[in-house]
């Protein structure tokens, strides 16, 4: 263990220039690496305590990275071992982790993201959300493989990391501005080389579904910021370093090349061409697109805010994250006040059909202000859609709140409320705290239509006409997520009805799980899945040239499941049980009413027999907790650093 | 679209002749709006014809026949050259018209030769042929064939109007009751592609209706789509119309089909699409 604080930072930093030398200087990837740490790792961690302002470097067991690999997987690991049991979530207990994986930093495209783990003020489960950035690139040359930051530092803080330890910073002059502004200033202060990752007014004010933003990108869901804002922690600003060597610079320059080649190729190109707005345009087709609080599946003003549309009407350029080759990113200009701002999918359905919004001016004015508030856009969305809904039945007088003032359709209305939620001003404060707290505060059978699974709101796919998909967003460890499960592709393939249940879709949910935590674990972005034969085959093969180890396809499926069941062992340590692998009452009793899926319905007897379906796929008992014959075929005692 | 004249075998007017549901002028319109911006209807003065929101040009001379009628669209159309039909084609694939016009551009006129017969009435005029049509016509040599004496034509060979029209669709027509019968027997299945994504931005439209033989299948309605949106060929098809591997096809929205054997039916909505539907 190397301990530190302010003083014994020369002794780390001749200790740390040796590991440098050894991991090949600035381009450190085009070297092996030496001695017993595995290529693309450091083989540690960086703990951060904010109350004691102490810091340490902590080694990570060879066998947990490559049991784990990196990004949730591993984070799922290390929140096990460092959040204690029951910890409140925004108490000086929750540990917010950093993660990196082996893949970040060498040239293979999209590898460019880290993953915020923690458990969750949204769902009290665990939490894992990625963002690519060059804030990631940095944090990867801070001589750590996560960082982990705990307790809660006495006053306003942003700390400052380099590849030899940490060092605090006051704060207090950057609170209550938004997290660019923010990261502008502590860039100005520290050079160009500097990154940051900061939250904005919502993190601070604990909004339970707060972001943490790193150059114009979010780790969006399930209040990450407020974990952060709970700590007192400002912000993290790293400066960019050398990063661990690979075991074959060759052969991974090699693949690099060719991945980069397939990623320009015909497999990206609608994410090239308009990104997942293009979704706005099918799905409505398609009676998948959630308009009016998932009352329906198509929405009447869609044509304005389909990708084609706005592509045509008023794009004006295209940008990629770091280290990415595809570019999926457009930026659009509003026709009200000519400033400009990225959509996509998620934040197009959000603030767009779910609230009854066509205007695309308004719904980029909300998308703008959720990124200037640092709001995750969905869970901001489900949580006003469901309160337009509960004003519209009278629920909030009668629960002796004020008129909400707002009403579907109504894009400044909704704006009016997004700023009230970052303030926690009137009714934002109950908004704050997602819909479904707040529809528990407001009752009146408001649940029934609060749309959220564990507590975080559903992302743009209707679980009744996409019945896979239905699945997946039900036994999510973090609740409704369309990034750990990508189910819909099953529904979206030959060979399945969409529109009905059936036994098989609980292989298939299980199946597409597999496939997302094995790209969230090394890390590689989901939009290049296309890009790849099979994953598991290529995986390995980036993963033996990037870390020297003999990996096979099958390690990699075995580790790619054991993700999932890591993320359910801390979902059950913290009070996990069968009723929170659901759908929202009204996606169970109510029959969708237009389009291609007019009538049809998902029963919860139907939902139940998927489910169950996919349990065994987990190999889990049939109440859905890990059976000890999976846990010791996963090794989950091992990586969970308990006694077996 | 030359509408004018009655069928004397026919004994009822072509223009609204019933064919897949719609009067047969309206189907031919229709299948031009396809191939060209500007569509020109010429009829004889006083004839009853179907709406079909194209400009309508009386030729007056009725009786005259078909040279009148081309001699009034060369007027009254306002562009440099007309493709000229008949409405008793109801199968003209817009592809073959589109070639056609292509194929005619340095000539005086185009016409096709299919199973070696001229077709003037399937036949692209420039408006240098006006003078010699206007001669014709003073001296009562009435049958357009006569018109291909007077240019330079580009006589369009079989070959080359397979490459736009595979089965020759665009020569099935009817003279007599019994071929209507067969006809209509035939119609070819006629499905709608509704494209979205990228084949949307490279088409330049949301929409393409194709036309497809019986047995109508998956396969031939998407070569049909290469033919008729060839900005889709290279990226999203090949040249047959077999899709790349990230594209897919929905059957009216319903069913997800990569299979070219799967057969289709008449009105059929075809969703074309990226692989990568979702996030
Ligand atoms: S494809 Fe899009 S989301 Fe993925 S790394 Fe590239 S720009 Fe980012």
């Amino acid at each position: 263990m190397i301990a530190g604080n302010e003083e014994g930072r020369a002794a780390l930093a001749s200790l740390f220039e040796d590991r440098l030398t050894r991991a090949g200087g600035p381009l450190g990837w085009r070297s092996a690496p030496a001695g017993e740490v595995p290529g693309g790792y450091w083989g540690r961690l960086l703990h951060v305590d904010l109350a004691r302002r102490r810091w340490e470097f902590l080694p990570l067991e060879e066998q947990l990275l490559r049991r784990t690999i990196g990004g949730g997987s591993l984070g799922a690991a290390l929140l096990h071992r460092w959040c204690p049991a029951g910890a409140d979530p925004l108490g000086p207990e929750n540990p917010l982790l950093l993660v990196t994986s082996p893949l970040l930093g060498t040239p293979l495209t999209t590898t460019a993201k880290y993953t915020v783990v923690t458990k969750s003020p949204l769902t009290g489960f665990i939490t894992d959300s990625l963002s690519s950035s060059f804030f990631a690139l940095a944090l990867k040359g801070c001589g750590a493989d996560a960082v982990v930051l705990t307790g809660r530092a006495s006053q306003p803080t942003w700390l400052e990391l380099d590849g030899s330890g940490v060092r605090f910073h006051d704060a207090r002059a950057l609170w209550g501005r938004p997290a660019g502004e923010a990261a502008r200033t502590l860039r100005d202060r520290l050079g160009r080389r500097v990154r940051v990752a900061a939250i904005g007014p919502a993190g601070e004010r604990l909004v339970r579904f707060a972001t943490i933003s790193n150059d114009r990108r979010h780790a969006g869901r399930g209040g990450v910021g407020a974990v952060m804002g709970s700590k007192n922690l400002k912000a993290v600003a790293v400066h960019s370093g050398p990063v661990p060597g690979a075991a074959d610079p060759q052969a991974l320059l090699e693949i690099a090349a060719r991945v980069r080649e397939r990623s320009l190729g015909p497999a990206t190109l609608k994410y090239r061409s308009l990104g997942t707005t293009a979704n706005v345009a099918l799905f409505n087709r398609l009676a998948a697109l959630p308009s009016y609080n998932f009352r329906r599946s198509t929405f009447d003003g869609a044509e304005r805010l389909t990708g084609e549309t706005l592509a045509a009407e008023r794009r004006v350029k295209r940008l990629s994250c770091a280290g990415c080759t595809v570019g999926c990113e457009h930026v659009f200009k509003s026709a009200k006040t000519g400033g400009a701002g990225r959509l996509e999918y998620e934040t197009l359905f959000a603030l767009g059909p779910l609230l009854g919004v066509s205007d695309p001016d308004a719904v980029l004015q909300s998308a703008q202000l959720c990124d200037l508030l640092g709001l995750d856009t969905i869970s901001a969305g489900g949580t006003i859609a469901w309160a337009l809904e509960a004003e519209e039945k009278g629920l909030f007088a009668r629960a002796g709140f004020a008129p909400l003032q707002a009403r579907f359709g109504d894009g400044e209305g909704v704006a009016r409320l997004l700023t009230s939620i970052a303030e926690r001003r009137g009714v934002g404060d109950l908004l704050a705290e997602g819909s479904l707290r707040a529809a528990r505060t407001v009752g009146g059978g408001s649940e029934h239509y609060a749309m959220q699974v564990k507590g975080m709101e559903l992302p743009g796919y209707e679980p009744r006409s996409l019945q896979t998909m239905a699945v997946g967003l039900a036994v999510g460890s973090r609740g409704a997520c369309h990034n750990r499960s990508g189910a819909y592709e099953a529904d979206f393939s030959p060979g399945v009805d969409r529109l009905r249940a059936d036994e098989t879709r609980g292989r298939l949910a299980a199946e597409s799980e597999d496939r997302s935590s094995l790209m969230d674990s090394l890390v590689l972005c989901k939009f290049l899945r296309h890009c790849f034969e099979d994953v598991y085959e290529q995986g390995a093969e980036m993963m033996r040239a990037v870390t020297g180890w003999d990996v096979t396809p099958a390690e990699l499926r075995t580790t790619a499941e054991r993700a999932t069941s890591l993320k359910k062992a801390f979902n059950l340590r913290e009070g996990w049980t069968p009723a929170d692998d659901t759908l929202p009452e009204r996606i169970l009793t109510e029959s969708l009413p237009s389009g291609v899926a007019a009538g049809v319905s998902l029963t919860r007897e139907d939902l139940r027999m998927m489910i169950d379906a996919y349990y065994e796929a987990r190999g889990w008992a049939k109440d859905g907790t890990i059976t000890p014959a999976t846990r010791q075929r996963l090794d989950l005692a091992g990586v969970l650093g308990e006694s077996s | 679209m030359l509408a004018g004249g009655l069928s004397s075998r026919m004994q009822r007017p072509k223009a609204w002749l019933p064919f897949g549901g719609q009067p047969l002028l309206v189907r031919v319109v229709e299948a031009l709006r396809r191939a060209f911006e500007h569509v020109v209807v010429v009829g004889a003065e006083g004839q009853d014809l179907p709406f079909t929101g194209a400009t309508v040009l009386r030729d007056g001379l009725a009786a005259r026949g078909p040279l009148a009628g081309i001699q009034a669209a060369l007027i009254g159309a306002g562009t440099p050259a007309v493709f000229a039909v008949s409405c008793d084609a109801p199968f003209l694939q817009p592809a073959l018209a589109r070639h056609m016009a292509h194929l005619a551009e340095g000539h005086d006129a185009a016409v096709p030769r299919w199973q070696d017969r001229l077709h003037p009435l399937l036949a692209v005029y420039s408006t240098r042929l006006l003078p010699a049509v206007s001669r014709l016509l003073k001296e009562d040599r009435l049958r357009p064939v006569f018109l291909l004496d007077e240019g330079d034509v580009r006589i369009v060979e079989e070959d080359e109007i397979l490459a736009a029209d595979p089965h020759g669709l665009s020569f099935c027509n009817m003279n007599s009751p019994d071929e209507y019968a067969a006809a209509v027997e035939a119609i070819p299945v006629r499905v709608t592609f509704e494209l979205f994504g990228p084949p949307r931005l490279l088409a330049g439209g949301s929409e393409v209706a194709v036309d497809v033989p019986r047995p109508a299948l998956l396969g031939s309605a998407l070569a049909a789509l290469a033919r008729e949106a060839p900005a889709l060929v290279g990226s999203v098809l090949d040249v047959h119309g077999i899709p790349s591997p990230a594209y897919l096809v929905s059957v009216n929205g319903r069913e997800f089909t990569v299979d070219r054997g799967r057969t289709l039916a008449d009105g059929d909505r075809l969703l074309l699409l990226s692989a990568s539907a979702g996030g």
